[in-house]
């Protein structure tokens, strides 16, 4: 915004620059934080002091200590070694959730841009339709029909977040599909599967890659969510979202069981937004500031 | 001659870009007397409303600043105010008592979602000690007298409820609501049709003789430069290219640029099959990438290699009152 | 323009109608989404309630009285048909008309969720224009970050991150519920801060503010951090058009610029968005309410579907889909409201 003042020799400055150095700091934030947690996922077993099951009355609920870094919990397990192990399933929760959800509504979204007429209808009428829902209530309510699990959370947080890549996959192909090397492709006989795939598909990468990440953090946030109403992962599996559940219980005497997990998820989190934010902003500048 | 009411001297303005800082108006100098009008021709990005913006204290800044030169405005309290160099303070109390602007676009200069009414309170507000009443009264009387219809009615009306003619009526009462002493047209009437047009333009000049208030009038059509002015300045990319009292700019034209821009007024009886306007070919350069010599000799018919290349021409004076920048005005024969 | 009060009319009208038809249009579609959800999807309804050992006899007998033998078609419209009566079947826990038991939980999250967006409303607008106002500066880099913490934070553990502070280690807010154990409130709306005042409680009143600040401060945290970021989007959009520039040409303060013809622009699309956050808030509190121990629409869903009580989670979420549609219906026209180029025209 202009201050409406023109002052003579007042410094000339770059619009946002200060902005910008923070987008450079944020995007190496947000990337250094996923592939910390996507390196500790690899190098799980090696780095978690013990094994995250182990149970250990005599240390149970212990605080974090040189023996138990981040304490242990009511049963004496190492909180460290269950935050660790947590990262497994955060990431599987993205490959399974935020995948299943990014397979299916591009292969709906290329089929309701490219062939129209009634599968186009009858493909967006169902996404406006689960768009209109609100998010965790349609997560509950196939949680409830699949029946409680971490599978079964997964799917439904990727049924969720299925209709919005099929809108946009769709807008995507509306607009490729006006560009002249589509129409190009199509005089010359290039048969509709290959033109989806061959124009489509790369033309589409930046937003979709922009919406899986800033997917992923939700992603991660959800699963753990519906683990803490006992919806997702059970126990004794080392989920952040159980974990935090088990905290509560104990909240007041043991506050590093529901602390550190939380502060796991918050970290991961974190990560993918700043990520994504820094993807949105490289791939299409205008949409900052 | 009446006295001088603003005199701008080696204006500059320059604005941030990616490579460093681009003049978009290098060293205008003009002035303005009171009850006369000046029109600043030149097509988009010759640096006419970078200009204006300047003189009313409203260049972006970030990314934009006078870098350079003087703008004497002679303000009511006698004094004469360097406006390229006061604080914020002193030019908000100028803006729209004494200087005031009026737009290209109504329908986008005008705040949607307050009626035209408020949108004269406000101003009038901001520099009379009026109550509510007493400023709609007079918001209604200045409708009224720029001959809008039943403005006891439209005075309540938002903007997307008037015609195009009515909005810009509206905003030329917004801005004269305070009687200012200068007033800047950035081409008020390119938005309108050729009717309303000639109806807006009678009404500012008459407003002008009223007020006896300077006009610097915007446009890019010399056409209705003619109409209005008493001088003309001719702008490209970012310079005077010629200025002169009226009847010399279309009598005794010396500037090849100006040349062609009179080829492309239209006029009455034109034969409609004599084919398109003629209009300069090539588009105005891209400030930060002026081409070396003369800003205009790309485009230029008369153009002389070396002559017209190799160094920027001067601004020379033709006669009193008459200044133009081309380096072959001698001995070309426009006229 | 012609007559343009006599075409506003029949435009308003047809937009209505419009509206409510694309209403009925999704309610249907949620009905049918949650009926085959339900009915249809895994799992037998019959095996569920005689569970594993019932005989082959007994499961065709129940299916039968269900009217599970039916075509799904016949099914479906039996289901329609009841819903419209008001009949969402009995609570398997509570023994209760299912709709009664969604009644009594949903004040509980009204109350919340108005809370958390009157929270959210009075911090996150103040902060986005206090950002918009120089673009890039400090402020707007330290703010911005601040919302992204924002809508980066799992709730559940922010509000249990409050509850240990503010209720366990410095014990100056409670740790959960909505009134202290034996204290009643009379009900008269259900939600407890309204219904002190309305009988008259003062004392009920300040007690059941301070159960309520930390569950919504937690609730407002994400909604707050997005009205934040909209709020300043919006204003920067704003700040751009020619109007403002109008309004400087005027001689107005740069503050006033801002606060008249700025933020009141940009309020239009910002007071959809805090709008669209509360149909959000009202289905999304069930994690606040599972952390602050309050019986929600929510908590009841999740404790429902635990429990396999069917009918309850049928009608918690037909209920809680029936208020999203229709607050974001609201949502939609009050913008009319706030625009008078929509409003006039």
């Amino acid at each position: 915004m202009s201050t409406g003042t023109a002052l003579v020799g007042a410094p000339l400055r770059r619009p946002a620059g200060g902005l910008r150095a923070l987008r450079r700091t944020s995007a190496k934030v947000g990337l250094a934080l996923t592939l910390l947690f996507l390196l500790i996922m690899l190098v799980a077993p090696l780095v978690a002091p013990y094994d995250p099951y182990d149970q250990d009355l005599s240390s149970a609920l212990s605080p974090p200590s040189a023996v138990h870094w981040l304490g242990a919990d009511q049963y004496g397990r190492d909180m460290l070694s269950r935050v660790i192990y947590g990262t497994r399933t955060a990431f599987l929760a993205v490959l399974v959730a935020d995948g299943l959800a990014l397979v299916v509504g591009c292969a709906m979204g290329l089929v309701a841009g490219f062939f129209g007429g009634w599968a186009e209808a009858v493909i967006m009428r169902l996404v406006d339709m689960l768009l209109a829902f609100p998010y965790l209530l349609l997560a509950l309510i196939i949680v409830a029909a699949l029946g409680p699990g971490l599978t079964n959370s997964m799917i439904a947080i990727g049924i969720v977040y299925t209709p919005q890549y099929a809108r946009l996959i769709r807008g995507q192909v509306l607009a490729v599909r006006q560009a002249d090397y589509v129409r190009a492709a199509r005089a010359l006989g290039a048969s509709r599967l290959r033109q989806m795939l061959r124009h489509v598909l790369p033309n589409s990468f930046p937003p979709i890659l922009v919406m899986a990440t800033l997917q992923a953090g939700s992603v991660v946030v959800e699963t753990a969510g519906l683990s803490f109403l006992g919806l997702g992962a059970q126990p004794p599996s080392p989920d952040w979202g159980a974990l935090l559940a088990d905290g509560q219980s104990y909240f007041l005497t043991a506050w590093w069981i529901a602390t550190f997990p939380g502060l796991a998820i918050f970290l991961l989190v974190l990560g993918f937004n700043l990520l994504g934010d820094a993807l949105r902003d490289h791939f299409d500048p205008r949409r900052g500031a | 001659m009446s006295q001088p009411l603003l005199e701008v001297r080696d204006l500059r303005v320059e604005f941030a870009g990616d490579a460093g800082p681009v003049e978009a108006v290098s060293g205008v100098s003009f002035e303005v007397r009171r009850g006369e009008t000046l029109v600043i021709v030149g097509e988009s990005g010759s640096g006419k409303s970078v200009t204006s913006l300047a003189v009313m204290g409203l260049i972006p800044t970030p990314p934009g600043r006078i870098a350079g030169g003087e703008i004497l405005f002679h303000a009511r309290d006698g004094k004469v105010r360097d406006l390229a160099k006061e604080g914020p303070r002193a030019l908000q109390r100028l803006r729209g008592a004494e200087i005031a602007m009026i737009f290209q676009e109504p329908m986008s200069a005008l705040n949607p979602v307050y009626t035209v009414g408020e949108q004269i309170v406000e101003t009038l507000r901001l520099h009379e000690p009026l109550g509510r009443r007493a400023a709609r009264a007079r918001a209604i009387d200045m409708l009224e007298a720029l001959g809008v219809p039943d403005p006891g009615r439209r005075v309540d009306a938002y903007p997307h409820e008037l015609s195009g003619g009515l909005r810009q009526r509206a905003m030329i009462a917004m801005a004269l609501s305070c009687r200012p002493s200068l007033l800047i047209a950035d081409e008020p009437t390119t938005a309108l049709d050729v009717t309303v047009q000639a109806q807006i333009l009678a009404l500012i000049r008459k407003l002008q003789g009223e007020l006896s208030m300077g006009v610097i009038f915007i446009t890019h059509n010399l056409g209705v430069a003619a109409e209005i002015a008493d001088r003309i300045l001719v702008m490209y990319a970012g310079q005077t290219v010629e200025a002169a009292a009226t009847r010399d700019i279309f009598e005794r034209t010396r500037m090849p640029y100006t040349k062609g821009l009179l080829g492309s007024i239209p006029r009455l009886g034109m034969d409609r099959d004599a084919g398109p306007l003629p209009i300069i070919p090539g588009s105005v350069p891209r400030l930060g990438n002026l081409p070396r010599g003369c800003a205009f000799h790309p485009r230029c018919a008369h153009m002389r290699p070396q002559v017209c290349t190799d160094r920027r021409p001067d601004l020379d004076k033709v006669e009193a009152g008459h200044v133009v920048r081309c380096a072959r005005w001698r001995e070309l024969e426009l006229t | 323009m012609g007559t343009p009060a006599l075409q506003g009319e029949s435009r308003v009208t047809r937009y209505l109608a419009n509206r409510l038809v694309q209403l009925l249009l999704v309610l249907t579609g949620i009905s049918v989404i949650v009926f085959f959800t339900m009915h249809v999807l895994p799992g037998d309804v019959a095996t569920m309630l005689l569970g594993e050992r019932a005989t082959q006899a007994q499961l065709i007998d129940l299916r039968h009285q269900l009217g599970l033998d039916q075509p799904v078609v016949v099914q479906y419209l039996d289901f329609v048909r009841q819903m419209l009566h008001g009949d969402f079947g009995t609570s398997l826990r509570s023994s209760r008309p299912a709709l009664s038991d969604v009644w009594v939980a949903f004040p509980v999250t009204l109350q919340l969720s108005l809370a958390s967006l009157a929270i959210a409303t009075a911090l996150g607008v103040p902060i986005g224009v206090v950002a918009a106002t120089r673009p890039g500066g400090i402020l707007d880099n330290v703010l911005m970050t601040a919302t992204l913490f924002g809508v980066s934070m799992p709730i559940f553990w922010l509000g249990l991150m409050l509850l240990l502070v503010f209720g366990g280690w410095l014990g100056w807010l409670p740790i959960g519920g909505l009134m202290p154990t034996g204290v009643d409130v009379p009900r008269v709306t259900g939600m407890t801060v309204l219904d002190s005042l309305l009988s008259g409680r003062p004392d009920l009143f300040v007690e059941s503010v301070t159960y309520l600040i930390l569950p919504a401060v937690t609730l407002a945290t994400v909604p707050l951090a997005m009205i934040a970021r909209i709020t300043r989007s919006e204003m920067l959009a704003m700040a751009s058009l020619d109007h403002v520039r109008t309004a400087r040409a005027k001689g107005m303060p740069e503050r006033r610029v801002i606060l008249r013809h700025i933020l009141r622009n940009a309020m239009i699309p910002v007071i959809t968005v805090i709008g669209l956050q509360l149909g959000l808030l009202l289905s999304g509190a069930v994690l606040t309410e599972t952390i602050f121990a309050l019986p929600g629409l929510g908590r009841l869903m999740v404790d429902s579907i635990l429990s396999r009580d069917y009918p309850v989670v049928q009608a918690g979420a037909l209920f809680v889909a029936l208020v999203f549609v229709v607050v974001n219906l609201a949502v939609d026209l009050t913008y009319g409201l706030l625009d008078p180029r929509i409003r006039r025209a």
